[in-house]
């Protein structure tokens, strides 16, 4: 391999990194607790809960992954070492990470909590070669991070290959893949390890018999088209021969969110109409703060609830009017709450009837556009309302979330906003909220 | 680790935009820290909250700083034996 083209002078258009944390809550853990290093540790949500949401590279080695079950984790190792998660104390970190990756390049996209993509076409050549810039990058998060927290650097020269490179060693591991071995390294990956490429398509591809990118790659335009479509067909033919044209979505420049949303899997089952209703506002209540901090307001109301294994809803309305108030929302939600028909307890004949205990519940509003584009009210009272919500936002700033809160919500415990992993409200979190790192 | 929950007198290092806790008063004893462990930081409204994670010769000690109350409370610690174990 020729180290010399590896730039961007002989390397191709773009310079691409992928930085990804490792075991990212548990390292970080390991990090604060000098004590869970070198052990199995798992990540769960809160005391008490059952699933693993993150395992150290040591519980890994045991087969615990995320989305295990701690009875099923202590069966791989008994002696797994549950930590609940502060979510508090991975925000801050990634706010930290972030700066730092900053430094290198202003072409930065926050890909989720724990990975960030880096375009360092125009800016490797202050720091000598792009392999300096990952070991860099490396030793100032054991500085400013702490020493126990690693991260594996891939380096390609677009983002679904860097992503690719990035998997090949991990813990702690730089990785290279350009025009010399992207075949090599693609056609030793599952179809799953690329990005871009989920269990739908993996499924359909299968059943085609085609389970790997060798396969994938001896396949046709035509006959991906005639069994893909259009769009996934040519998604495909590029993957396989390691080609992506996506661009970095600048950390500055994410778009607009079209949707805001809040999910919640509780402690115990909600057995009773209020508990339910409760839940829904509490969860309504935080997504139209965010509504209203991003300056948007939406008119697509979405509700799902689920109970057991065969219990389920959803529904949703689309509204003629733009709102973007924690009580309006609840209206429309309980409205859709009511047409679901929701029996306690359950009624034995399950296609027919829904009901018995509720363990989740998500709500949605989305349409979302500009406040300042949408009609103002001329009624007295919507216009009092705006005034108390701001005052109530206000408050809510300064003081911390639910200052002031609903009289629905008083004595029970609040679940309050919470950063996840998946980063599925980027914009909110990287422009609007704590994220931002250059306020 | 074990909560404390109590108010502690601690003498602090600033340097370029950092702060590193340099020794704590604590039920009438000075503990010297040796290592800043873990540091992070998290908001209440406009309260930001500054949390450190500090080894001495004998425990490990989390103490948060509140840029409102500009008081320092000692959280929680850990005696190193139990750390190392």
């Amino acid at each position: 391999m020729d180290f010399e083209k590896i730039t961007t002078n002989g390397f191709g258009a773009k310079l691409i990194l992928h930085v990804d944390f490792n075991s990212y809550f548990a390292t970080i853990e390991q990090q604060a607790n000098p004590s869970l290093r070198g052990k199995p540790v798992g990540i769960v949500k809160a005391e008490g809960r059952g699933c693993i949401i993150a395992a150290s590279v040591e519980a890994k080695k045991f087969g615990i992954k995320t989305g295990s079950t701690v009875w099923e984790a202590r069966k791989l190792y008994p002696n797994i070492v549950l930590v609940p998660a502060n979510f508090d104390r991975y925000a801050d970190t990634t706010k930290r990470f972030i700066k730092i990756c900053s430094k290198f390049t202003p072409y930065l996209e926050v890909f989720s909590l724990d990975e960030v993509f880096m375009d360092v076409t125009e800016t490797e050549k202050f720091f000598g070669h792009v392999f300096n810039i990952a070991i860099e990058i490396k030793k100032q998060i054991k500085k400013e991070i702490g020493e126990w927290v690693t991260c594996s650097v891939g380096i390609s020269h677009n983002r679904l290959l860097a992503k690719l490179a990035s998997s090949q060693i991990k813990p702690d591991g730089i990785f290279l893949i350009c025009d010399e071995n992207k075949l090599e390294i693609l056609d030793k990956s599952d179809l799953t390890d690329v990005c871009g490429l989920g269990y739908g398509l993996n499924r359909h591809l299968r059943n085609l018999g085609i389970n790997n990118f060798a396969k994938l790659r001896n396949c046709s335009i035509e006959f991906l088209k005639r069994h893909f479509g259009p769009f996934w067909s040519l998604h495909l033919y590029n993957i396989s021969r390691g080609i992506d044209t996506s661009l970095l979505t600048a950390y500055r420049q994410i778009p607009d969110a079209k949707s805001v949303s809040r999910t919640f899997t509780t402690y115990r089952d909600l057995t009773t109409y209020d508990e339910i209703l409760r839940l829904i506002r509490n969860l309504g209540e935080e997504a139209a703060f965010k509504a209203r901090k991003m300056g948007l307001a939406g008119r697509y109301v979405g509700l799902s609830i689920r109970g057991g294994k065969y219990n389920s809803a959803w529904g949703h309305k689309t509204l003629k009017r733009y709102i973007d108030r924690g009580d309006d929302l609840f209206q429309v939600e309980k409205q859709i709450f009511e047409e679901f028909n929701w029996n306690f307890p359950a009624s034995p004949d399950k296609l027919t009837s829904r009901g018995g205990p509720v363990r989740f519940a998500g709500i949605t509003l989305g349409m979302l556009t500009k406040k300042e584009l949408v009609t103002y009210s001329l009624f007295e009272k919507d216009q009092k309302m705006e005034k108390v919500t701001s005052a109530v936002d206000l408050i809510n700033q300064k003081y911390g979330y639910y200052t002031i809160l609903p009289a629905s919500l008083l004595g029970i415990e609040i679940i309050r906003p919470e950063v996840n992993g998946y980063f599925g409200d980027k914009s909110y979190q990287l422009k609007f909220n704590d994220l931002d790192t250059f306020k | 680790m074990v909560e404390v929950n109590q108010k502690v007198k601690v003498m602090t290092f600033f340097d370029t935009g950092k702060i590193f806790p340099v020794k704590m008063r604590w039920n009438k004893r000075i503990i010297n820290f040796k290592k800043l462990v873990f540091s992070s930081s998290r908001r209440n409204g406009l309260e930001k909250i500054h949390s450190f994670i500090m080894e001495s010769d004998s425990a490990i000690y989390e103490i948060e700083f509140s840029n409102e109350s500009f008081r320092w409370i000692l959280k929680k610690l850990q005696p190193m034996d139990l750390a190392q174990n």
